[in-house]
């Protein structure tokens, strides 16, 4: 199916494109240490530019790691079932634990990055003051992100159920 | 509907019959909370657990989480590990169990070097398991070997474990760091001692290396192996010295520690781009994998214990007979049996907060506490069903060990882990003397 | 009948309850509640972070989560500028009598409910004695405050800066480790026995006062507006005035115990100095300037310093006139 293909590859490229702040994470702790030990300057703005970067991470790697089935859990029950029976317990999870569970919390995560934005709150990490805007916007981002994964994952199963009876 | 209390015996209850089920650990977590909230709470649930999200995404202590899993996945690609196994397998091969020796000694220094254990459980699978097999070592021996020996990396500093640790119990990471340095260094020990002890008693299955293989014992072997070892010793003064030398923070640190990594990659010629891409990815795999089973964790216990599931457990557990001890044997069980079916950051999040006010109100040691607990904690990654070390073992080893095999292996070491939980017990000053004499003592 | 049912009410604190900081405020004022209602209403009270972490305790009160629950108005300051105003003033400007009066009957609490409007109702509690300031360095004039590295939070962030010093933040569980190893060779923490307790005395030589960053802390009582409405005229009163008792008594029995801690600080010979008259009427003279900079950025902020700054100037020539120089 076309949308499936279309939903897995926004979930790779946000992945790899989430993958890759590990770097500027990196430099920016470094830079931070370098400035405080050696210049005896720490920036006002990279502790709260620290943890954005990784907060951005590893909430939009959420999908990814999803696609890449790699959000642990235990086969030993699950490996008793029949291959259908395995699908559709698939299918259950899916749609109940997962999809379900994601989309609430995708509208809950707008309310509140708008929130954020409306009231002009500020981060009280720091004395920077940087708006809590950007950072609250990434939850409702990566929830919206792993619902869709999780819905191009239930169809992908219930597809392979139908198949499986013809 | 069901009184509060009875709803978080539910709730408990339902969460492990779904994640031995097979449910994702992290989205059982979320569903269980969100679907209870719901009921009890209303919508107050919904902005609650996007604020335990968002805490998450705001501490800046575990910000050295994917950073410390990044530097591993980076030294598991630069070939280091490698040359410490060679020199040192040339250094130990003539003694019987050498090679099993060796790789205890490379991973413990490894530990030291890394904060996980996929990139060190992975690379000896690789390196150690085949020269065992080669030289007919025992397979159980073998594989039991590289789970236990890899293992160590969460206990020894620098430690993700002990990252999450901090925060969650208002301790001092770099305390921890001091504190769990000793216990996994006692742990090497008791390996060492067990594989020296038991490749004397049973020659056949751990045999030295032949005569002819040998290389010769002189001033170059012991050249090679300082040479070899200096990488490591370069990583472990850079991360775990500035941090306990009193430098640098833990976060810091690991930051400083990604960076060496890469120089010490390039070093090597082995920082190619596709190296650093895929060393990128499985640290993102890695990383979203365990935060999304740390705030899953904090929103069902957001609604857990204002259900007062906590309070519950906390009672029951000081209303146990035989005293202080007793209960303290009793929390250190049920950390061991859960280990079995929850990775550890689920036992680590959802156990530990309730133990906490039990600990300080039987007045014993918060820091001391953290420290079993983690030693505790070493054993789920070698039993089955579900144990890290073992499924990064099955991965990476060759066809002919078996899951049995493998499950036959760690029986002694789990035990041998067990007797060292006892021996910090029973000698405190293991955990304590370090963090008191570098980092200073007070209450915490 | 309905009326035999007590009203339950479930919150949680930000500090241990085990602690000082938790035992003679929030604990206090739930015993008095159960004794002054006569088991007509039950206070579930919850450890910090039991449930949701100490600085979102806010939130969760505001989205009803809870019924109540204590912190400090600082921690708003992301939202609300003018939190920090609330809680204490740096270099002295707002000193135990002052604080008191004006917010009891100054019209400092009736500023405290404007600035949260309806989202929910707040009244003072718990009260803390002065602070002093641990440091690895003698520290006798404001000269040696310059290059200092401490920690530090709230608006004395800004004073540190102004007189030379890097203010690093660390969390409460690192200070220690921190002076330890050189990250920061100073530290503003809380009173003598939470500081005693936490052993700044073993990595610190010398220790200064007066506060130049804090004097009495004031926290703050949070309550879900739906809860509060909804309860009875009479037990509203039990439930204001024993946070009011709470404040009173737990800060008296918290005074005790510096006075305790701070006869151990001087028996383990920890060096201690004070700033000059002149050097204080500096630290004076520069939180003046913080505080119309920000009564610039910020409209409520400036509504509240004024209230402050008129209050300070009727109240001085009264009390100036009556107390013993
Ligand atoms: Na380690
Ligand atoms: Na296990």
């Amino acid at each position: 199916m076309k949308v499936l293909k279309y939903i897995d590859r926004i979930s790779e490229w946000t992945g790899i494109a989430s993958a890759w702040l590990i770097i500027p994470l990196m430099l920016a702790v470094v830079h931070e240490v370098v400035m405080r030990h050696f210049f005896n300057a720490p920036t006002g703005w990279g502790y709260d530019t620290c943890w954005m970067l990784y907060g951005a991470q590893f909430m939009i790697g959420g999908a990814y790691t999803l696609l890449h089935k790699a959000h642990v859990r235990i086969d030993i029950v699950y490996n008793i079932l029949s291959p259908r029976g395995k699908l559709i317990f698939d299918a259950i999870i899916y749609a109940v634990v997962i999809l379900f569970v994601m989309i609430l919390l995708t509208m809950a995560g707008i309310k509140f990055a708008a929130d954020a934005w409306s009231t002009g709150e500020k981060l009280s990490t720091t004395n920077w003051f940087f708006p809590s805007g950007p950072s609250k916007t990434i939850i409702p981002v990566a929830l919206f992100l792993l619902s869709l994964q999780s819905l191009a994952e239930l169809i992908r199963t219930i597809s392979s159920i139908t198949k499986g009876k013809e | 509907m069901i009184p509060e209390q009875t709803a978080a015996v539910v709730m408990f209850t339902l969460l492990l019959a779904m994640v031995i089920g097979g449910v994702h650990l992290a989205f059982a977590l979320i569903f269980i909370g969100v679907v209870f909230g719901l009921i009890y709470q209303g919508l107050a649930i919904f902005p609650m657990a996007m604020l335990q999200i968002f805490d998450v995404m705001e501490s800046e202590i575990l910000i050295a989480v994917p950073l410390f899993v990044f530097m591993g996945t980076i030294l598991e690609k630069s070939g280091i590990a490698e040359k410490v196994y060679q020199s040192l397998y040339e250094l130990f091969g003539p003694v019987r169990g050498g090679l099993a020796i060796a790789t205890i000694v490379t991973c413990t220094i490894f530990a030291a070097c890394t904060g996980v254990i996929a990139a060190t459980v992975t690379t000896m699978t690789l390196l150690a398991i085949p020269s065992m097999l080669k030289r007919k070592y025992d397979k159980g021996l073998a594989t039991g070997v590289v789970c236990a020996g890899g293992s160590l990396g969460i206990l020894i500093p620098p430690s993700v474990m002990l990252v999450m640790y901090g925060p969650m119990a208002n301790l001092s990471v770099a305390k921890l760091f001091a504190g769990a340095l000793f216990p996994g260094l006692v742990l090497s020990f008791l390996y060492l001692a067990y594989i020296l002890l038991r490749s004397w008693l049973r020659p056949k299955t751990a045999p030295a290396i032949s005569r002819e293989e040998r290389p010769p014992i002189g001033l170059k072997l012991l050249r090679d192996t300082a040479f070899y070892m200096l990488p490591a010793a370069f990583l472990i003064v850079a991360v775990l010295g500035s941090i306990l030398g009193g430098i640098t923070s833990p976060t810091e640190a690991s930051g400083v520690g990604a960076f060496c990594a890469m120089i010490l990659a390039a070093f090597y010629r082995k920082l190619t781009l596709q190296y650093v891409k895929e060393a990128a990815y499985s640290t993102l795999i890695v990383t979203s994998m365990v935060f999304f089973i740390i705030f899953g964790a904090g929103i069902f216990n957001v609604v857990f214990l204002y259900l007062g599931g906590g309070a519950l457990i906390r009672d029951a557990l000081i209303a146990l007979p035989f005293g202080k001890w007793f209960v303290l044997a009793t929390m250190m069980f049920i950390l061991f049996i859960g280990g079995f079916f929850i990775s550890w950051q689920g036992l680590l999040y959802i156990l530990v907060p309730i133990f906490l006010p039990v600990v300080s109100a039987l007045g014993f040691d918060q820091l001391w506490f953290a420290l079993l607990v983690c030693v505790n904690l070493q054993m789920s990654f070698l039993t089955p069903p579900f144990a890290y070390a073992i499924f990064f073992v099955k991965g990476a080893s060759p066809p002919e060990i078996t899951t049995w095999d493998i499950y036959r292996g760690v029986i002694p070491f789990v035990s041998l882990q067990a007797l060292g939980l006892f021996i910090c017990t029973v000698y405190p000053e293991i955990i304590l003397w370090l963090p008191r004499v570098t980092l200073g003592g007070g209450g915490r | 009948h309905a009326a035999d049912k007590p009203i339950k009410w479930k919150g949680q604190g930000c500090f241990g309850l085990a602690t000082p900081l938790g035992k003679q405020t929030i604990v206090l004022w739930k015993e008095y509640i159960d004794k002054m209602s006569g088991g007509r209403m039950v206070i579930e009270l919850h450890d910090a972070g039991e449930i949701v972490p100490p600085t979102k305790i806010y939130d969760a009160i505001r989205d009803g989560l809870l019924d109540f629950g204590m912190n400090t108005p600082a921690w708003q300051k992301g939202k609300y500028l003018a939190g920090d105003l609330f809680y204490t003033l740096p270099a002295g400007v707002l000193e135990f009598n002052d604080l008191i009066i004006w917010m009891y009957a100054g019209g400092g609490k009736e500023l405290e409910q404007e600035m949260y409007k309806e989202e929910l109702i707040v009244f003072p509690l718990g009260l803390t004695p002065p602070e002093e300031v641990w440091s690895k360095r003698p520290i006798k004039t404001l000269k040696d405050i310059k290059g200092l590295k401490i920690r530090a939070a709230g608006l004395s962030m800004e004073l540190w800066e102004k007189l030379g010093a890097k203010v690093v933040l660390l969390p409460g569980g690192e200070v220690v480790p921190g002076l330890q190893r050189g990250l920061i060779d100073a530290a503003e923490y809380l009173e003598a026995s939470q500081d005693y307790t936490l052993g700044l005395h073993e990595v610190c030589k010398y220790r200064f006062g007066p506060p130049v960053h804090m004097s009495n802390n004031i926290f703050q009582l949070l309550i879900k507006t739906k809860s509060w409405k909804e309860l009875p005229a009479d037990l509203k009163v039990i439930v204001e005035n024993a946070a009011l008792a709470a404040t009173f008594q737990g800060y008296a029995r918290f005074w005790m115990d510096t006075i305790e801690f701070n006869k151990k600080i001087e028996k383990y010979g920890t060096k201690t100095t004070k700033l000059s008259q002149k050097d204080q009427a500096e630290c004076r003279k520069l939180t003046m300037e913080i505080l119309e900079e920000k009564s610039k950025k910020d409209p409520f902020f400036a509504k509240v310093w004024k209230s402050q700054r008129e209050f300070i100037k009727s109240y001085k020539p009264y009390y100036d006139l009556t107390k013993f120089d």
